[in-house]
């Protein structure tokens, strides 16, 4: 499979007052037509690398990478008007709580509609019925009733469904998902993972799913990364995370409680210094 | 941060404070508090137009307190030879109408801005916090009750209120300030209430209920506490105004009565003679200028440290 | 130790809405009793009533052989204690944890506060260092011990727990969860855990209710949770979607 992100030696740093922080340093992968999990807990780096990858990094955040290279552009080199071309439109974007991402005062479906690009915006009615058929896509039930309502009166899963509508509107080849399904409930979880499925495979796409959850990138993703103090301490495929190697990966995995566990206590995460500077 | 190579004998003190107050490891209440004191000065003084507020405030204190001092010869030596005499070496500031010496009247001057500032200020900020804090907390009939009063005194520009109140009781720096602080108190109790219904239904608020905390205990420790730094900021940024009402009542006859020099009631003085003598006015409505500025400038820096939402 | 006989609660005109549909259950002393659903059941709605936090409710409910009241005496919450969910907002950013952990100890007229203060503070894993800093100088796990510490520090004999690791990494919930073992062990509490998470619900509880749309479906035990035996729909449900995605389940989720 051919790769269509290639990043090399990614680093982002913070200059503050007192000091450098590094919040990623040094990590390389590739991204093809797959689904990556890029897992990792609070100030791993998870979330820095994504916005990096879109250039969309704080601005205190100094980006810097031997290569970081989508479909051929050099997304570093790029200017911001180089770079609109990208976000949204080649690589999009998925966030973790629609109540936040979405618009409060636009309605929905105007909201999806304003996702297509300019140069393939058709009439109002036109724009209206490729909504309409995005959020058929996304196994909305009834979505000419969908397509009126503002976000505050959509649940959670749907909240997330209409994300996912509006961010494969402009036909991405590449959707980073930023802890996508961590606010919803479980079986809506399922849901919602199970149309982003479908979705990736019919369109082929790539995707980078980000997340705390150990679990869930086991058993959805096709390759996993884990992400411990700004680097990628292991990096395999899905089915062998249970037989993984190094120590924060097996901590971790460890330290999780599963069902019917009679453990009778866990076993804590020791962190080694050594795995920062390794 | 670079260590001071001074004497040796002062060398260990300073750092020996120093490393007090950035400690890791506090042992004791008072050196946390003071590390959160010393932290926000820090980020304070790191504000050049603040630090520019808060030394013209310093200097009015210490002009307002060594007044005496400064100007021995009082404000109200009256000659009426000298009278509207140009700055001179004599005179700093030149002589008003009555021939007395502009500079010293300013400097007593700052001593009853000062005064209706800081009372004010004494009486609005408990009222308004209580009356706010309450409202937020107790919602209900308790809420529209304090809020209705409210209204009523908000709906009442300041001016026009303190003017009546002050014609009923008669002209006098003790009236005006009881009228000013009516008119102030109610945009606090406002602000308390806003702030208060923001994090009412915290999980912070209801760990100490369930501890069995009366409500009066949650309102003076859990509430107030958080509604304080607005309130400061507030109260310091509408000083302008409380200074220039004052100012408003001495210039209408109003405010603090002859002889007592008083900014307003001088500026009002000097209106006949702005073509000859314009200092008469012109020092005092500068004065009110930088008083009022330094107010403002000194609470955009306090805002932005003691905004909570930055704290965390 | 506690039992609830039909508890509803509404909420919305005229209480049309239950957030909690004529619940009953009981939790016998020293056991801890899980409540598992997802948002919205009223298992979050359930736990406040029963710590006195909301008292809009009908029904019954004995805890230590005493029928409660809407309105709860000071002595019944020096009993019955509760952790929240997030660590980040159960503490008041402008307390001191010396500060947190007196204020209980002083509104219930405790001896050797100093002591009580010290040893709590040992015994959740917060040396002596801790004493005197602020919540935004301590991490996610360390408020959390905070919280456990404030609620113990009372000696409650009943403790509720509202999702106490769900804000929480995974490698710090490890800590928190054998914490709490070690605790309820050492002090014999009798522990209600709420939480959407039905791993950590079968580690740390001994019989576990299913709870959707305000009302109890289920009542098992963690090795029935984790056997084959018969399960509400709704249980088999939940089992499946915390067991990692599956296409083929995932798809015949009801929408």
């Amino acid at each position: 499979m051919s790769a269509q992100l290639l990043v090399e030696d990614l680093r982002v740093r913070f200059h503050t007052q007192q000091r450098v922080v590094e919040a990623v340093r040094g990590i390389s992968f590739t991204v093809g037509r797959e689904k990556v999990g890029i897992v990792g807990e609070s100030g791993s780096g998870k979330s820095m690398t994504a916005r990096a990858i879109l250039r969309l990094s704080p601005p205190q955040a100094r980006v810097s990478a031997k290569t970081l290279r989508f479909q051929g552009i050099d997304l570093l080199a790029s200017s911001e008007r180089q770079m609109l071309a990208v976000r949204g439109r080649r690589i999009s974007m998925i966030m973790q709580d629609p109540k936040f991402a979405l618009d409060p005062v636009m309605r929905v479906g105007d909201q999806i509609a304003e996702a297509i690009p300019g140069e393939r915006r058709g009439s109002r009615a036109e724009d209206r019925e490729r909504v309409l058929a995005m959020l058929d896509a996304v196994q909305i039930r009834n979505p000419a009733r969908v397509f009126d309502l503002y976000p505050h009166e959509v649940s959670g899963g749907m909240g997330q469904r209409i994300m996912i509508a509006m961010m494969l509107m402009p036909e991405p080849s590449l959707l980073i998902a930023d802890e996508p399904t961590s606010a919803l409930d479980v079986t809506v979880r399922m849901r919602v993972l199970a149309i982003l499925d479908e979705l990736a495979a019919q369109r082929d796409l790539g995707l980078i799913f980000i997340t705390h959850d150990l679990n869930l990138v086991a058993t959805f993703c096709d390759r996993v990364l884990i992400m411990y103090a700004g680097r990628i301490v292991e990096e395999c495929t899905a089915r062998e995370l249970a037989h993984a190697q190094h120590p924060y990966t097996r901590g971790l995995l460890a330290s999780l409680p599963r069902l019917g566990d009679t453990r009778a206590r866990l076993p804590v995460l020791r962190r080694d210094p050594e795995w920062i500077s390794a | 941060m670079t260590a001071l190579q001074g004497p040796d004998r002062t060398r260990p003190i300073n750092a020996g404070l120093r490393d007090w107050l950035t400690a890791d490891v506090t042992t004791s209440p008072w050196q946390a508090r003071a590390q959160r004191v010393y932290l926000g000065w820090r980020r304070l003084s790191s504000n050049r137009l603040t630090m520019f507020g808060l030394a013209v405030l310093l200097v009015l204190v210490v002009v307002a307190a060594l007044a005496p001092v400064i100007a021995p010869e009082g404000y109200d030596a009256q000659s009426l030879n000298g009278r509207l005499a140009a700055p001179s070496a004599a005179h700093w500031l030149g002589t008003d109408d009555l021939g007395r010496d502009v500079f010293a009247r300013m400097v007593y001057g700052a001593r009853v801005t000062l005064m209706i500032a800081c009372l004010v200020a004494a009486i609005v900020a408990p009222i308004g916090l209580l009356v706010g804090t309450v409202a937020g907390y107790f919602g209900g009939w308790v809420d529209t009750l304090l809020m209705r009063i409210n209204d009523v005194f908000l709906s009442f520009p300041s001016l026009i209120l303190a003017l009546g109140f002050v014609a009923a009781l008669g002209p006098g720096i003790r009236n005006a300030i009881i009228a000013i602080a009516l008119t102030a108190w109610p945009p606090i109790a406002r602000l308390a209430r806003a702030e208060t219904l923001t994090f009412r239904n915290a999980d912070y608020i209801a760990a100490v209920r369930i501890q069995g905390a009366s409500a009066l205990r949650i309102i003076l420790r859990h509430v107030v506490p958080m509604c304080l730094p607005s309130v400061v900021v507030r109260i310091t940024l509408n000083m302008a105004g409380i200074i220039i009402t004052a100012a408003g009542l001495g210039f209408l006859g109003l405010g603090a009565q002859p002889p007592q020099p008083e900014w307003g009631s001088m500026l009002s003085a000097g209106r006949a003679h702005l073509s000859g003598a314009w200092w008469i006015s012109a020092v005092p409505g500068i004065a009110i200028l930088l008083t009022s500025l330094a107010f403002n400038l000194l609470g955009d820096g306090l805002r932005d440290v003691l905004d909570p939402r930055s704290d965390t | 130790m506690i039992r609830v006989r039909n508890l509803r609660v509404g909420f919305g005109v005229k209480g049309a809405m239950r957030a909690v549909d004529n619940v009953s259950f009981h939790v016998d002393e020293e056991e801890t009793f899980g409540l598992v659903g997802e948002s919205g059941c009223g298992k979050s709605t359930l736990l406040r009533v029963l710590c006195g936090l909301n008292r809009n409710w009908d029904g019954e409910i004995t805890i230590a052989g005493e029928v409660m009241r809407p309105e709860r005496s000071r002595a019944f919450f020096k009993s019955v204690q509760m952790v929240f969910q997030d660590p980040y907002g159960s503490l008041h950013p402008r307390h001191s944890v010396n500060a947190m952990l007196s204020e209980p100890l002083a509104i219930h007229r405790m001896d050797r506060a100093d002591a009580r203060i010290s040893e709590m503070l040992e015994q959740v894993g917060l040396g002596p260092a801790f004493r005197y800093r602020y919540p935004h100088q301590l991490s996610g796990g360390q408020r959390q011990r905070l919280a456990i510490a404030r609620a113990l520090i009372l000696e409650p004999k009943v403790l509720l727990l509202d999702e106490p690791t769900s804000a929480l990494d995974v490698s710090v919930q490890a800590e928190i969860l054998n914490l709490l073992k070690e605790i309820r062990e050492i002090r014999r509490l009798t522990c209600i855990l709420v939480s959407h998470d039905l791993a950590v619900i079968s580690y740390m509880c001994g019989r576990i209710g299913v709870m959707n749309s305000g009302k109890i479906l289920e009542e098992l035990s963690a090795a029935q949770l984790t056997g084959s035996a018969a399960h509400h729909p709704y249980t088999v449900q939940l089992l499946s979607a915390s067991r990692g995605y599956d296409h083929a389940l995932a798809k015949e989720l009801p929408d």
